[in-house]
């Protein structure tokens, strides 16, 4: 009897985690709607021409990246934006990437002092290009990916920074289509977040993406699907109702004033992109200060996906640690209404059904059979509740394929039979995959913070 | 409803699960056949497109007589091509397309889509339009655009308004700065300098207003100073001049702002006293605007905000410095001073700008001037407090050109304009 009602609420959670994620999708079509009319006929040029955009500090942390560095710094810098500049951070790299920055750009040592705002290790050196680029080097000893950004921030002089990584491919509007979210409400714009997506398959010419199709490999292709449901299809809405839970460390523009004054990001700490949205949340809620954190759909940036399943086992293990932290600091805002729709939907949301689903799914596997053999499990209610679950969550992604459509990525007819297959292939073992390495990532514990660098086969050999 | 033997299933729930798997699959054969019409609309558009390409072209080089079909005065398409042609062609080739816009009554067209469409869309879509072709008889249209309540087809509105020069829409748009949308009063006032000296009187009668004594909105005064500023009619400086002493912080900012590319000589003594203002972000502004001026006997006022508390005035100091005579020899002073901040201030602004990297290489190839010597020799002089030292409150409080606007009370007209750190 125990093993029924336990068999029946595992598969009403299922259902509930489901409607969650169709009223987020909801949610993002209405706020997509007006994003993909004012892209269409919108003030995209306006900002670009106006002296009045906000100038962006782009920072790019650096770990032995020597072979790629120059060629992503370079595309980078060809950015549409009115004014920027690029504050690369070599993280004390041992393969010869400063030196490589320094050819690259022709780099002289200037010596400046700037705000040490945030506490990190030691800077050996600052480093300016001596061609009509607005590049600075910040050279400094190893102290991890979060120290390199802090760095960076603290070495940036414009009021808004750009935190990404040096081996993103950006598309060249990125940023004016995220800073329209700041032009249009400055006062209370402290963070933007960009849609990221995976460049696996896709062409890339002189570091801008020239044309997308689906990559060949069936785990790429389900990370496709994820991506787009998740960045489509889930985070406008959630960014509709201001409550946000993550910006993606590829893609995130923040104010520097704010991020210096919460202290950067954390040291040691395995989700620290997530660490830092919920910071700035805090930060702000429990000083009673009006703010957005917005994500911009339209401003893309591209990264490549793991390709096998040793990488992206230790991709989600490494995701789901970090998550398991942030929920150890942030457990007190949960359901609290203080904290406004995040503390009363979106955070208890994403506890609920990011960070408790591996358990309750592992439970389901055992519980499941068990009273199944038992006798236990009403199967009247239990197969169509299941078969409920699934079929809503195929609508789901399918309302987040729907919303990419207009975007008009993937124009082959042929991907998009693909993507429609896997919406309803994806719970035939990916999904269980995953929620396998999730599971076992509980039991970790935190080792000490690496830089975490994704093991990749490189843009070129993608496609 | 029995499922197989001894099961019989829900049917309220078998029902829902059923609607569901029939809403997925109808939704993917949708989905489907969209993607299949987006890829065929795409290719058919594609050829379309590039024909027009070529056919608008051939009537840009040849005349409105070559190849020109009555028939695509209906299509989007074809409007679409041929303002894309407006945007890059000029002298006679830009009066074929006018008189190719004028033959289909383009604007005409427009207008009425304007007016008329009820989807948001297109309406937007032909205030764009008519921005670019903007001309005097649609003038009428346009000004009655700036009620819209769509802001995007008011700034449209601004901007083909703004192409034409009409006087008479000049008072509505400054009256538009009042607006509670940020980026729409920064646009407008973008549109407000594209208008240039034709604005110059409207805006002026503003600030002649606030000096008779009749009451003009501090967010309207600061707004038509900064545009007057960036418009650099040096008529306007003998009347903002004075509102450097204005009680509302944001038009003494502007009024400083303004002067540094409209100001004349008379304006230094006023810019002088404005280095003493109690608010840092006017004492930032007046250094900068000092600058511009190259004058000498602003280089020890401007010197001295090198010690000032906020740390973008010590930048903007150090920054008016390089332009200043005599300034290059303050910054050095300041190196070899005690007070740390200073030092800083001036090693950023001359690292930044090679001076010292190019005294290092003239001292080492023994080319050095008096100057560069005692530059290396004050840069290499230990830090009065090592920057690790330093206690942050010390030097914090005022760091950040947005610190205001963290708790301010609304937006002000400072935010829209604010590229200080630039």
């Amino acid at each position: 009897m125990i093993l029924g009602l336990a068999s029946i609420l595992i598969l009403v959670y299922f259902v509930l985690m489901e409607i969650q994620m169709l009223v987020l999708a909801v949610l993002s079509v209405r706020s997509l709607r007006r994003d993909r009319l004012i892209e269409k006929h919108g003030r995209i040029d306006d900002l670009l021409s106006s002296d009045l955009s906000p100038p962006v500090s782009v920072v790019v942390p650096a770990y032995n990246e020597a072979a790629g560095i120059v060629e992503s710094v370079r595309s980078m810098s060809m950015l549409r934006y009115a004014k920027f500049e690029i504050v690369v951070v070599n993280d004390g790299s041992t393969d010869g990437t400063l030196e490589a920055l320094i050819e690259g750009f022709r780099m002289v040592e200037v010596t400046v002092p700037f705000r040490h705002e945030i506490d990190t290790a030691e800077v050996r050196g600052v480093y300016r290009s001596t061609l009509p680029l607005p590049i600075l080097v910040v050279d400094k000893l190893n102290g991890g990916k979060t120290d390199a950004l802090n760095a960076g921030v603290n070495v940036a002089k414009y009021p808004y920074v750009l935190l990404t990584d040096a081996d993103v491919v950006m598309d060249g509007e990125c940023v004016l289509r995220a800073m329209r979210h700041v032009v249009e409400d400055r006062r209370r714009t402290i963070a933007v977040g960009g849609n990221i997506r995976p460049i696996n398959g896709s062409t890339v010419n002189r570091g801008r993406v020239t044309e997308t199709h689906m990559p060949r490999g069936r785990l790429e292709r389900m990370q496709v699907l994820e991506y787009i449901r998740s960045f489509i299809g889930a985070r406008p809405g959630l960014s509709k109702l201001n409550g946000l839970v993550l910006i993606s460390g590829a893609f995130g523009i923040y104010r520097r004033d704010i991020l210096a004054e919460i202290g950067g990001f954390r040291e040691g700490h395995l989700g620290e992109d997530m660490d830092l949205t919920m910071r700035l949340h805090k930060y702000m809620r429990d000083r009673r200060l009006e703010y957005r954190i917005v994500y911009a759909a339209d401003a893309v940036c591209w990264t490549e996906v793991p390709t096998n399943r040793h990488i992206l086992k230790k991709q989600r293990v490494r995701w789901h640690r970090g998550l398991t932290m942030v929920v150890r600091d942030f457990k007190h805002m949960l359901w609290n209404p203080r904290y406004g729709a995040l503390g009363m939907f979106t955070w208890p949301s994403f506890f609920l059904f990011e960070y408790v689903a591996p358990i309750v799914e592992v439970a389901g596997w055992i519980i499941l059979p068990f009273s199944i053999i038992t006798g236990d499990l009403n199967l009247a209610f239990a197969i169509p509740l299941m078969l409920f679950a699934f079929f809503l969550g195929a609508v789901n992604s399918l309302i987040g394929l729907y919303l990419d459509e207009s975007y008009g990525y993937f124009s082959s007819p042929l991907d998009a039979l693909r993507l429609l297959g896997l919406v309803f292939l994806e719970n035939l073992g990916f999904r269980q995959l995953t929620v396998v390495w999730r599971f076992r990532s509980l039991f970790m514990g935190s080792k000490p913070p690496e830089w975490g660098n994704m093991e990749r086969v490189g843009v070129g050999r993608l496609a | 409803m029995r499922f197989f033997d001894g099961i019989t299933i829900h049917p309220g729930l078998l029902n829902l699960a059923m609607g569901t798997a029939v809403l997925s699959v109808a939704l993917s054969i949708v989905l489907f056949v969209i993607k299949l019409h987006h890829w065929r609309r795409a290719r058919i558009l594609g050829v379309r497109r590039a024909h027009y390409i070529s056919a608008v072209g051939e009537i840009v080089a040849r005349g409105i007589d070559q190849g020109f079909e009555r028939g695509w005065a209906q299509d989007p398409l074809f409007h679409d091509v041929l303002l894309q042609y407006v945007d890059v062609v000029a002298g006679d080739e830009r009066d074929q397309l006018e008189r190719l816009i004028s033959s289909i009554d383009l604007r005409y067209r427009l207008v009425i889509q304007l007016k008329s469409s009820r989807r948001t869309s297109q309406r937007m879509s032909a205030a764009g339009y008519l921005a670019v072709i903007a001309s005097p008889e649609i003038e009428w249209a346009l000004i009655e655009a700036l009620e819209s309540p769509n802001a995007e087809i008011r700034i449209q509105a601004a901007g083909g308004l703004a192409k034409i020069k009409s006087e008479a829409a000049i008072p509505q748009l400054v009256h538009m700065l009042l607006t509670d949308i940020p980026w729409v009063a920064a646009r407008i006032a973008d549109q407000l300098v594209a208008y240039g000296p034709v604005a110059v009187p409207y805006l002026m009668e503003n600030v002649r207003d606030e000096h008779c004594g009749r009451l003009v909105d501090p967010r309207i005064l600061a707004a038509a100073v900064r545009i007057l500023g960036m418009i650099g009619d040096l008529k306007a400086a003998p009347a903002i001049e004075p509102l450097l002493e204005h009680p509302d912080r944001e038009v003494r900012v502007a009024a400083a702002a303004a002067l540094g590319s409209a100001g004349t000589g008379h304006s230094i003594p006023p810019l002088l006293s404005a280095l003493e203002d109690s608010e840092w972000e006017v004492r930032a502004a007046a250094a900068s605007a000092l600058a511009a001026f190259s004058d000498a006997s602003a280089t020890e006022p401007v010197a001295k905000l090198l010690t000032d508390r906020s740390w973008w005035v010590r930048q903007n100091a150090a920054a008016a410095l390089m332009e200043l005579l005599g300034g290059l020899d303050a910054l050095i002073a300041a190196l070899e001073g005690d007070d740390a901040y200073a030092r800083d201030a001036a090693l950023q602004q001359l690292g930044l700008d090679g001076q010292i990297r190019a005294a290092r290489a003239a001292v080492s190839e023994g080319l050095a001037t008096e100057q560069q010597r005692r530059l290396v020799a004050a840069v290499d002089l230990p830090d009065p407090i090592p920057l690790s030292q330093r206690e942050q409150p010390d030097d914090s409080p005022e760091t950040t050109p947005d610190d205001e606007s963290i708790e301010g009370p609304e937006a002000t007209v400072t935010e829209l304009f604010d590229t200080r750190a630039s």
